[in-house]
């Protein structure tokens, strides 16, 4: 394990970026071995030891990927593991329908946490199922405009999993060429974080004929292949993988 | 005349007019050096800037869609341009002394549309371009389009298939539309610009490619929006306005409109425009010119369309 130090905030991103590269390796089947366990070993300083439950919380679904889409075995051990992480850093109690939530960032948490609790629930964790936060959601949907959804889309990219389905699923769907705009955008800014995550809703459904054509599995080689080596860049290209239907071994 | 039409094409209208004014008042700029034998002209610095005032007037005297001030500025401004070229004599002495080179013809097409001919040119380029050798000019595929769009605009036989010729452009292949860069996009705006005879014709461009385009021209122009490249915007905004349906994008007009300077000039991007008036035209003729395009055809494209958004 590598060693953290540095100011929090850097021990913060060192910790989900561990976490991401555990999870690259284990859906590749770079790793036999994938739990999250050890996210609770008590080793190194009190902030490296929060800093690894908040990468989990981070990763939110993500961090389950190698058990839901890899087969890997979901002990009790990594239940807790997430559950604790649940109770360190708790879901706001503020209401996603709130009105002060301009930036979405309540409504954003809350989508990311029913997709959790989606996964959890796959995984056979009883009562860890939550509701669709209520509001259909005028302000993370396609009204506001591609450019502006997109912003959306990409914060919420732990919901493009296989297997996952709701409202913004269904959106994405049908609104595909405003997400394709996305990604062409970002590829161009050579944002390729954000590419990766938006290329993920496209794929999300498997590869889709669209009029003009617009391929999917040609963005995430690209990405593989230039945007180099962050491990969250590549988890989220090695979730689009799955959804495409490949899986994400070479 | 119907006033129906969107609020942006105020703005439009406005760039419009303040770049015409601007192109209007660096016509020294614009004039060929005196005393310099035509063979010794600069394709590129001398010829054309020249041609693409007279490209620019020529579509503001076709669309006749402006208010008066353009209406007395273009005529007068086609004219001047073509007396600089000695009424045709200097275009025709480049075409005599480079048989092969296609810039002497596609710039007296944009005077041919004003109604400026020259006899012995017209029996030059007649000639030439019924060669086997100008079915085969060696240029990018966009250009062949250029070539083709000049020798429709002189009235001569078409000898080339269009969509053959669009095939082998960049946009004929509908590629993946993040792969591609700066220069390959005015490559793309160029091939709309010649296949549609810069908006006269937009069901020339085949309706696959016009869907190719509502489809990504909104990505392509808000990357070059941010970045404040202020003529690739104007020529993406110009390629909208080519097509059958244009989309309208009235914030890259607000934008384009807060970019233009007060007298007219508008910047190539964001860089400081030079306080030398020669170099500030070197640097910005070009983005000015696109600028008086564009809104030349917002407003005549534009007026009576329904705002859309």
């Amino acid at each position: 394990m590598p060693v953290i130090s540095g100011p929090p905030r850097a021990v913060y991103a060192t910790a989900v970026e561990t976490l991401a590269g555990s999870v690259v390796r284990a859906l590749t089947g770079a790793d036999d071995a994938f739990q999250l366990a050890g996210q609770l070993v008590a080793e190194g300083s009190p902030a490296e030891c929060r800093a690894r439950l908040a990468a989990v919380r981070v990763l939110g679904p993500d961090a389950l990927a190698p058990f839901a889409l890899a087969g890997h075995q979901f002990g009790p051990e990594d239940a807790e593991v997430v559950e604790t992480g649940s109770q360190m850093f708790p879901t706001s109690e503020r209401d996603p329908d709130a009105t002060d939530d301009a930036d979405n960032t309540v409504l954003v948490r809350a989508l990311r946490d029913w997709a959790t609790g989606e996964v959890l629930t796959r995984l056979g964790v009883a009562g860890s199922a939550r509701a669709y936060p209520a509001r259909r959601g005028a302000s993370v949907g396609p009204d506001q405009g591609w450019l502006a959804w997109g912003g959306v889309l990409a914060q919420l990219s732990p919901l493009a999993t296989p297997g996952l389905d709701g409202p913004l699923h269904a959106d994405a769907r049908r609104y595909r060429l405003d997400v394709a705009r996305g990604v062409t955008r970002a590829m161009l800014r050579r944002d390729y974080l954000t590419a990766a995550r938006l290329a993920r809703w496209l794929a999300s459904g498997g590869e889709v004929t669209m009029d003009p054509p617009f391929a999917v599995e040609p963005v995430l080689r690209q990405l593989e292949l230039v945007a180099g080596a962050d491990p969250r860049l590549q988890l989220e290209i090695a979730i689009a993988r799955y959804g495409l239907g490949g899986g994400a071994g070479e | 005349m119907s006033d129906v039409r969107p609020y942006w094409v105020a703005t439009a209208h406005q760039v419009a007019v303040r770049a015409l004014g601007w192109l209007d008042a660096a016509r020294d700029h614009f004039a060929l050096p005196v005393d310099v034998a035509s063979d010794r002209l600069r394709p590129n610095e001398d010829i054309k800037p020249l041609g693409e005032l007279a490209l620019t007037v020529s579509i503001a005297i076709r669309e006749a869609a402006a208010g008066s001030r353009e209406a007395q500025l273009a005529p007068a401004l086609a004219a001047f341009a073509w007396a600089q070229f000695r009424d045709g004599d200097v275009l025709y002495e480049l075409q005599r002394e480079q048989p092969i080179e296609t810039f002497p013809t596609e710039t007296y097409a944009w005077f041919a549309r004003t109604g400026h001919r020259h006899p012995r040119l017209d029996e030059l380029v007649a000639h030439l371009s019924g060669l086997r050798a100008a079915r085969v000019t060696e240029v990018v595929p966009n250009r062949t389009l250029a070539i083709y769009n000049a020798e429709r605009l002189l009235g001569l036989p078409n000898r080339d298939d269009p969509a053959a010729l669009t095939a082998r452009t960049w946009l004929g292949g509908t590629p993946e539309p993040w792969a591609i860069d700066f220069f390959t996009l005015y490559a793309v705006t160029h091939a709309v610009f010649h296949l549609t005879d810069w908006a006269a014709r937009p069901d020339d461009l085949p309706p696959h490619l016009q869907t190719y385009l509502h489809a990504w021209l909104p990505a392509w122009l808000e990357v070059y929006l941010e970045a404040g490249h202020w003529d690739l915007v104007g020529e993406l905004l110009i390629v909208d306005l080519c097509l059958t349906e244009p989309d309208d994008y009235p914030n890259a007009w607000e934008a384009l409109a807060r970019a233009q300077q007060p007298d007219g000039l508008l910047p190539t991007g964001p860089e400081r425009v030079p306080t030398d008036a020669a170099q500030a035209f070197r640097e910005h003729y070009h983005p000015t010119i696109v600028a008086a395009i564009a809104g030349t055809l917002a407003v005549s494209r534009r007026i009576g369309a329904q705002a859309t958004r």
